[in-house]
């Protein structure tokens, strides 16, 4: 299944028993619908973000007060943000998921910013504005596949378009394309055939490529020999001349899309509702369970033992394809199943508790690992992640045998 | 701290607040605070497994008692979680199998884990703990000999480190028998491990007998006091050989800090069998290379294995030993990763026994987890260890 082009659902059924999931790890009711809370942050370092007040740990400003939120962006129009998921109304094109600031203005006083809904003194509501945050953005604006780059501000997406071209587009925390200038400042190369001795543990490039500045254009580009697909190619690039080289492992499934408008304007998105969902939620078979999406954790053990099997194929599935990033969402669901049988550790014989707990300890671990390995697109990094997190589970699965 | 928002807090809050959406793959970092708060979740786990080092006036370089001194630590936090370096001691195997193998519980790590990328919430002010401090007590009580290093020892305002040796005359008429030794530190701000073993002093124009250890020390463990029947001996007129390895943290830099530590004993009531040492080192039948590397020994009485340590520290290591028994019956006594002053002895929860003609195996492997660590938190490449250098003690009783 082409992960890009899917739209899993989270449907209300599964939100529903997520949320007494989340209700009993928490022991409480969660807070009634409400804005969302007030963080503290670094007007020049936008990623510190703290719960309480105090100084910024880089350049030790103090910190101000913040309220972020989920909105939807177009991926082209960047004024055109929805709480909910939907289409543009400029483009018909599908919203993304971005993180925004939310801030309140007077008509008479704009530069006055305020962090509540509230009246202005004119007796007319304040308005609401959303604005982009740091990371906000991990959306692939051109159809191809998005990593962040280890020194957490790049990040890139890589496009396929046809069987002789590969393009770098470059952006920054925000999601923005970099400036030209700054384009021109990264040395880059795409390697398509590479080989490896694990002996030496030496890479050696057969068929490389330098990915030179387009032309008024704000992306790195680069005439390759045709391809065929999938198509597997590694970005090679520094930021600068001083800085570290990082390697990107893209896989492409088809030649990359730019997102198109469709023919007619949508009609106006419905947000769902809450009270969309079911009652009661049927229970979802291992076999049919999506990669993309979370499930409930089943009440029984066999069930929990099956699903997590499941999850651990799913994971090794997403990152045989490429599809690192999509690679969290299994991983996730790997790890809130791990979760939920180490109380079951207990019932388990002596030697199988022995193994039984420190496996799924490594559950637990590797998961949150493959999350951050997802982020950067490192196919080696990530293939070792795995090949833990499999062995983790591999061993947590045997340990509880007798219940499967 | 750099804030890295985490999925599973996404799709938790999305959910505790109402909203419905669709989840694209491949998006990250979404601004979520964590529904685990630091008053209410986070604290309990930090105050049990990480209070004894991580607190005001600890050996560790900052405490983590108050939300406000753990957040701006939230991003070590995770990597240091996600190294598996913290807390340390933990054992690869079978914690349960062991008395004093610390380790975070799959809930535990996931708690942290998603408290540090999801925010870092206080959670409930009312519910702010009480400032801690360190205790300054012995766990055991009061030992039965109180022996404070003959000298004081100064770590001048220049200096990080430094490994003292002092030789401690116990002053004991006749020989006894320990079931446990303690070190109270004097300066617990730079008291960062310590041995102390014994020996019997110089006689006339002949050397010192050999030295056997007693305890390895380290900071926040507990003293384990031996089953009732057994005993470290301590012969009479007994010197400890005491090894101290200081270290300051960066809260002291250009600070001169001065130490005078207590080595505390614990005495059992009645003469007890002695505990042995059993050393397990490589010999002609070793093999392996720069990945594996494995040697044995064969038992050549019965035994009851109660405790091993590793004499070596190695990074990017892990070992584990095994034990086939005659009859053929393997028992897996430990799997660790012997990181370097760290040393810990673990104490089997229950004796293992191990008759005459059983084989001990030791297998040292290089661990190279680099490759698994983010790349912007682990860039560098692991250094490749000398796994033959690997020497172990397991001590036993008949």
């Amino acid at each position: 299944m082409d992960s890009a082009a899917m739209k899993p659902i989270l449907t209300a059924a599964i939100v529903a028993l997520t949320l007494a999931t989340a209700i009993a790890q928490r022991g409480k009711p969660p807070a009634a619908p409400a804005l969302p809370p007030i963080a503290m942050t670094c007007i020049h370092h936008p990623d510190v973000l703290e719960s309480k007040p105090g100084v910024c740990p880089y350049c030790k400003l103090p910190l101000v007060p913040v309220r972020l939120d989920s909105a939807w962006m177009c991926p082209v129009h960047t004024t055109v943000t929805e709480s909910n998921a939907g289409k543009c109304r400029m483009c018909g094109r599908q919203l993304v998921p971005v993180t925004v600031s939310l801030t309140w203005t007077c008509a008479a006083d704009r530069a006055t910013e305020h962090l509540e809904p509230g009246v202005c003194t004119d007796g007319s509501p304040r308005i609401g504005h959303r604005t982009l945050r740091a990371h906000g953005n991990h959306n692939p604006q051109h159809g191809g596949q998005f990593f962040m780059a280890p020194d957490s501000w790049h990040h890139l997406e890589g496009v396929h378009p046809s069987a002789r071209l590969f393009r770098l587009y470059v952006y920054d925390d925000y999601g923005r394309p970099l400036a030209a200038a700054k384009v021109t400042d990264i040395q880059a190369r795409v390697v398509t055939k590479e080989t490896f001795d694990p002996a030496t543990r030496k890479t050696t490039e057969v068929s490389a490529f330098p990915l030179k500045a387009a032309r008024n254009r704000p992306y790195l580009e680069a005439r390759i020999d045709p391809s065929t697909l999938p198509a597997e190619m590694t970005a090679k690039v520094k930021f600068g001349s001083d800085q570290p080289e990082y390697r990107f492992d893209f896989t492409f499934p088809a030649f990359s899309k730019e997102p198109a408008a469709p023919t007619a304007r949508p009609s106006v998105t419905q947000p769902l509702s809450p009270s969309a969902a079911p009652a009661t939620t049927p229970p979802v078979s291992s076999s049919e369970l999506d990669p993309l999406t979370p499930a409930p954790i089943p009440v029984s053990m066999s069930g929990m033992l099956e699903q997590l099997a499941v999850r651990e194929k799913q994971v090794g599935e997403l990152i045989a394809r490429g599809d690192f990033a999509a690679v969290w969402v299994p991983a996730f669901q790997a790890k809130d199943l791990a979760i939920a049988l180490e109380p079951h550790v207990a019932h388990l014989a002596s030697d199988k508790r022995d193994a039984g707990e420190p496996a799924l300890a490594r559950v637990v671990r590797t998961a949150w690992l493959l999350d951050a390995a997802g982020d950067v697109g490192n196919r080696a990094q990530i293939e070792a992640v795995y090949a833990a997190f499999k062995s983790a589970v591999t061993d947590a699965l045997a340990a509880f045998s007798e219940f499967r | 701290m750099r804030a890295q928002i985490s999925h599973a807090a996404m799709a938790i809050v999305l959910v505790a607040t109402g909203v419905f959406l669709t989840v694209e793959p491949g998006s990250a970092h979404k601004p979520i605070t964590s529904p685990f708060t630091y008053n209410d979740d986070v604290f309990p786990i930090v105050r049990d497994k990480c209070g004894r080092c991580h607190v005001s006036g600890g050996v560790a370089p900052m405490s983590l008692m108050t939300h406000a001194d753990a957040v701006p630590w939230g991003e070590s936090i995770r990597t240091e979680i996600l190294a598996g370096h913290m807390p340390p001691g933990s054992v690869d195997e079978a914690p349960s199998r062991f008395r004093n193998a610390t380790g975070l519980s799959p809930r535990e790590m996931n708690v942290l884990l998603t408290w540090v990328t999801g925010g870092t919430p206080i959670g409930d002010a009312a519910k702010d703990p009480k400032p801690m401090t360190r205790d300054a007590a012995w766990p055991l009580g009061m030992p039965d000999i109180a022996l404070p290093l003959p000298t004081e020892s100064v770590v001048g305002e220049n200096e990080r480190e430094r490994r003292t040796e002092f030789i401690v005359s116990t002053g004991t008429t006749e020989r006894r028998w320990l079931r446990a030794v303690d070190v109270l530190p004097g300066s617990a701000a730079m008291v960062r491990a310590a041995t102390i073993a014994v020996r019997s002093p110089a006689a006339a124009g002949a050397d010192a007998g050999p030295e056997r250890m007693l305890a390895l020390w380290l900071p926040g463990d507990d003293p384990i006091a031996v089953d009732a029947g057994l005993g470290f001996e301590l012969p009479a007129s007994a010197e400890l050989v005491v090894r101290v390895l200081y270290r300051k943290t960066w809260e002291y830099e250009r600070k001169e800090l001065k130490d005078r530590s207590t080595v505390g004993l614990y005495f059992t009531t009645t003469p007890a069998t002695s505990i042995q040492a059993l050393h397990l080192a490589p010999d002609f039948t070793a093999v392996g290379n720069a990945e594996r590397f494995a040697f044995r020994r064969v038992l050549t009485e019965d035994s009851r294995a109660l405790a091993i340590y590793p004499e070596t520290g190695l990074n990017n290591a892990s070992v584990k030993i095994v034990a086939t028994r005659p009859d053929k019956t393997r028992v897996d006594l430990v799997a660790f990763h012997p990181r370097p002053d760290w040393s810990r002895r673990y104490w089997f929860r229950e004796p293992i026994p191990l008759p005459r003609g059983t084989t001990i195996e030791v297998t040292t492997f290089f661990d190279d987890e680099a490759p698994l660590m983010p790349l912007s938190l682990s860039p560098a490449p692991a250094t490749r260890p000398d796994l033959s250098s690997m020497r172990l003690t397991l001590n036993v009783a008949p």
